[in-house]
């Protein structure tokens, strides 16, 4: 490992960090014992990582000096950031059971990257605004949906997605009578699936990024009951508008995010059926998604 | 089939006063000479006072007692003579609460007959008593609601099938289920289920295929004469349950006059059998609670007690006891919709007060609205009580252009309209088929010696026939999933077709039609979330 991190210090940048904690530790490979214990302000050259520990080389003064180990990484913070997948390591340098980082350059064009390119699947409990309609005829509020999209960020900051989410659930048809909810034997089949186009703002960091956007969209909205003629179905689309906020987490080629999204889709309801006993209008709500994003 | 021997036990005759205060000899040894009685009393207006023989018939499975005694056929002979509309000598009671045995026969002996408490027959908390040594049911409702003791007291009233039948002839025949489209209604729910009872609160449904033998007037004397009866045979014996004969006897329920049937067969006849009509919730349970009787019974009834002659052929009706007794009876006994196809120009509380016990048990009822738009449209009852009770619906009548039927009483408690013919409007065609007995087997003053073991295809009009297309169609609606009556009438009110004019008083109804033509494919298929 030394030896690689001495080839490629000559031509690009290495990853630089500066001890922050007097008295830390760096430890031999197999956390046997120390090899080095340093004062805060030290700077060292990341030569690999492994999980929360930095591989660092030991500086010149000590008895271990142009040896590597491991020092924690809340007790460093890093001057510069330059880690690229690992391509060819050393069994000399490479930890025992260390990720197969190595350090070294980012291939210029990627460095810093101003487009990225993402595609994600969503699983997701939607509650929806016309919380009663729903109950009535298909006893839950709200229920399970699933989609995917694409997503474009630029700078790693601002990302614009476009999703397609897709709920269907099956109940009964009704009568609201002064309130209360008579269920039939008649069969109702309710599918929901907007499609939307977001734009927000990534508050980027290595591993965890909150974000925040909003977007507006189309509502597909179904309603087939059994033995219904067309003109006794629905089949409308409806203007959206949401707002929404999330945690992505990365963990290298794969992320997960955590997201919550408000939407509006005024007007879509109201003018018939159980939303109209119950006066409700917006066919939006509130979703609660779990992402898996794919790219870097 | 075995024929079963209606048998006369051996009279016990006493010598009693009428009301005039005349003596009647009355021979213990001979039966009884009718015919001068009769004359007797066309010539007193009053009733004799007899004590006629207690009549039952012989069976299988032991005597049926007569339920129908003499004295109340006689009474009915006379309500059809006088045109009466309560039955003479009865008379309702309910006392006030808490009022013991002692006060109640303290009450009671106001009359002159002095009845005893045992001789009361309860309806709930109605009694009803008998007092035939005073015909006029209302001096006796007027004595007893003197009484301190009395809540309420009133007679008897006399309610009649709401029917104009009329057998025209083979034509297209059922208009009214197309009208109301029927089939796609049953694309939803087809004919309900056998969990589902309605029970038919009429002249009866026969519930047995069998003979038995009466005794009738021929014209010259009583003659005993075989009297052959069938069950419908578009109405699976299966599906008949719990049949009970409120008024005629204890046997079986037997349909002597094709009204109660023609209505049973709109609710449920048999259908995609291949045979006859359909019927509206086909796969229902019948309970036939017979609680109207028809020519054939009081003749019978007469008959056999030593009446020399034919009774009035519009005698019969349904007595207001027997009809609160049988809305109890058959909400006591699981039906879960009701149907009422008679009326009476009387209020009775004691109907009301069975109509809102059966809607307290969880039952659905139909009541006709009365055929008597072209009499004066006077107020019809029960139907009159329909509008003050959830659960109770007052149907009215259109014909095929869906116009009101031209008998079709009108007023502000008129809930919902259903086809109930109307021949102005179509004639024959314009009329209700459905499968019945066949009349020209028992027609009075054409046939001496009455057969009900025949059906056939008849056109039937009236109000009658409107009442039984909703008490099916709530049917199918419970089988559907709504349960509640005063959720089946809001449902038939909310998805009903207006017809006629807006009434500016009451928005939404009129008192034509009620809240219009009833829907039964809106009323099963209900609504989701945006329509």
């Amino acid at each position: 490992m030394g030896m690689l991190a001495a080839c490629t210090s000559a031509a690009f940048a290495q990853t630089r960090v500066r001890v922050t904690h007097d008295q830390s530790s760096i430890w031999k490979p197999g956390f046997s014992s120390e090899a080095a214990v340093v004062p805060a302000g030290t700077i060292l050259t990341v030569v690999g990582k492994r999980d929360e520990w930095y591989e660092v080389v030991v500086p010149d003064e000590y008895p271990a000096a142009k040896t590597t180990g491991f020092v924690f990484k809340s007790n460093v913070e890093v001057l510069n950031q330059n880690w690229v997948p690992f391509t060819q390591a050393s069994p000399a340098t490479q930890p025992p059971s260390s990720e197969p980082y190595a350090f070294g350059p980012e291939p210029p064009a990627r460095n810093p990257r101003t487009v990225g390119v993402f595609a994600f699947g969503q699983a997701a409990y939607s509650r929806f605004a016309a919380r009663n309609s729903f109950e009535a005829v298909l006893d839950h509020s709200g229920g399970a949906s699933f989609g995917g999209g694409a997503e474009v960020r630029l700078w790693r900051k601002i990302f614009v997605n476009g999703a397609v989410d897709y709920f269907n659930k099956r109940g009964h048809r009704v009568f609201v009578i002064d309130g209360d909810v008579i269920r039939l034997g008649t069969t109702e089949t309710i599918t929901v699936m907007p499609v939307t186009v977001s734009a927000g703002w990534r508050f980027d960091h290595e591993r965890f990024s909150p974000y925040v956007g909003a977007g507006a969209g189309r509502t597909f909205y179904k309603e087939v009951s059994r033995a219904a003629d067309a003109d006794e179905n629905v089949d409308s689309r409806f203007t959206s508008y949401h707002a929404l906020a999330g945690l992505e987490i990365r963990n290298d080629i794969v992320a997960t995010a955590f997201e919550v999204v408000y939407s509006q889709v005024p007007n879509a309801l109201g003018h018939g059926g159980a939303s109209a006993a119950f006066g409700e209008t917006n066919l939006g709500g509130v979703a609660g998604r779990v992402k898996v994003i794919f790219g870097r | 089939m075995r024929a079963r021997r209606l048998q006369i036990w051996p009279p016990s005759l006493r010598n009693r006063k009428n009301v005039l205060g005349q003596t009647v000899h009355i021979h213990p040894s001979r039966r009884p000479r009718f015919r001068g009685l009769a004359l007797a009393v066309a010539a007193s207006g009053s009733l004799l006072i007899v004590q006629l023989p207690r009549l039952s018939a012989q069976s299988e499975d032991g005597p049926y007692r007569m339920l129908l005694t003499p004295e109340r056929a006689l009474a009915f002979v006379q309500a059809a003579d006088r045109k009466l509309d309560y039955i003479p000598g009865e008379v309702l009671v309910k006392f006030k609460a808490g009022v013991g045995a002692a006060g109640q026969q303290r009450a009671l002996g106001v009359l002159r007959s002095r009845p005893a408490l045992s001789d009361l027959r309860w309806i709930g908390d109605v009694a009803l008593v008998t007092d035939y040594t005073e015909w006029n049911a209302t001096i006796l409702a007027t004595q007893l609601r003197a009484q301190p003791e009395v809540a309420y007291a009133q007679p008897n009233h006399l309610y009649r099938t709401n029917t104009t039948p009329n057998d025209p002839g083979f034509a297209e025949r059922q208009w009214n289920f197309a009208a109301l489209d029927m089939e796609r209604a049953w694309d939803l729910n087809a004919g309900a289920s056998d969990a589902i009872t309605v029970a038919v609160l009429d002249t009866g449904v026969t519930s047995v295929s069998r003979s038995f033998l009466f005794q009738t007037w021929n014209g010259q004397s009583i003659q005993l004469v075989n009297v052959p009866f069938a069950r419908n045979p578009d109405l699976s014996e299966s599906r008949i349950v719990k049949p009970r004969d409120m008024i005629f006897w204890e046997g079986p329920v037997l349909d002597m006059e094709g009204h109660g049937t023609h209505v049973a067969s709109t609710i449920g006849e048999d259908t995609n059998n291949s045979l006859a009509e359909a019927g509206i919730a086909y796969h229902v349970k019948v309970m036939p609670v017979k609680v109207c009787l028809g020519y054939w019974e009081i003749q019978f009834a007469l008959s056999a007690s030593g009446f020399r002659g034919f009774a009035p052929e519009d005698v019969g009706g349904c007595g207001g006891s027997e009809i609160a007794d049988g809305i109890r009876y058959a909400a006591d006994n699981g039906a879960q919709v009701l149907n009422l196809s008679l009326g009476g120009s009387e209020p009775d509380d004691t109907v009301r007060d069975a109509l809102t016990y059966a809607v307290g048990k969880g039952a659905f009822v139909a009541i006709a609205m009365g055929n008597a738009y072209e009499e004066g449209n006077p107020v019809n009852y029960p139907a009159a009580y329909a509008a003050a009770i959830p659960g109770v619906m007052s149907v009215g009548a259109v014909g095929p252009t869906l116009a009101r039927s031209y008998y079709s009483s009108t007023g502000p408690h008129i809930e919902i309209a259903a086809p109930g013919g109307d021949d102005r409007q179509g004639g024959g065609k314009g009329m209700i088929w459905q499968t019945t007995i066949f009349r020209a087997d028992s027609r009075p003053g054409f046939v001496m010696s009455p057969r009900f073991d025949r059906y056939a295809e008849a056109a039937y009009e009236g109000t009658s026939m409107a009442a039984p297309h909703v008490a099916g169609i709530a049917a199918l609606m419970i089988s559907h999933g709504v349960t509640k009556p005063s959720a089946v009438e809001a449902i038939i009110e909310k998805t009903a077709r207006f017809l006629g004019a807006p009434d500016a008083r009451t928005p939404g109804r009129n008192e034509e039609y009620g809240f219009g033509l009833i829907q039964p494919r809106a009323a099963l298929h209900g609504v989701g979330v945006a329509k």
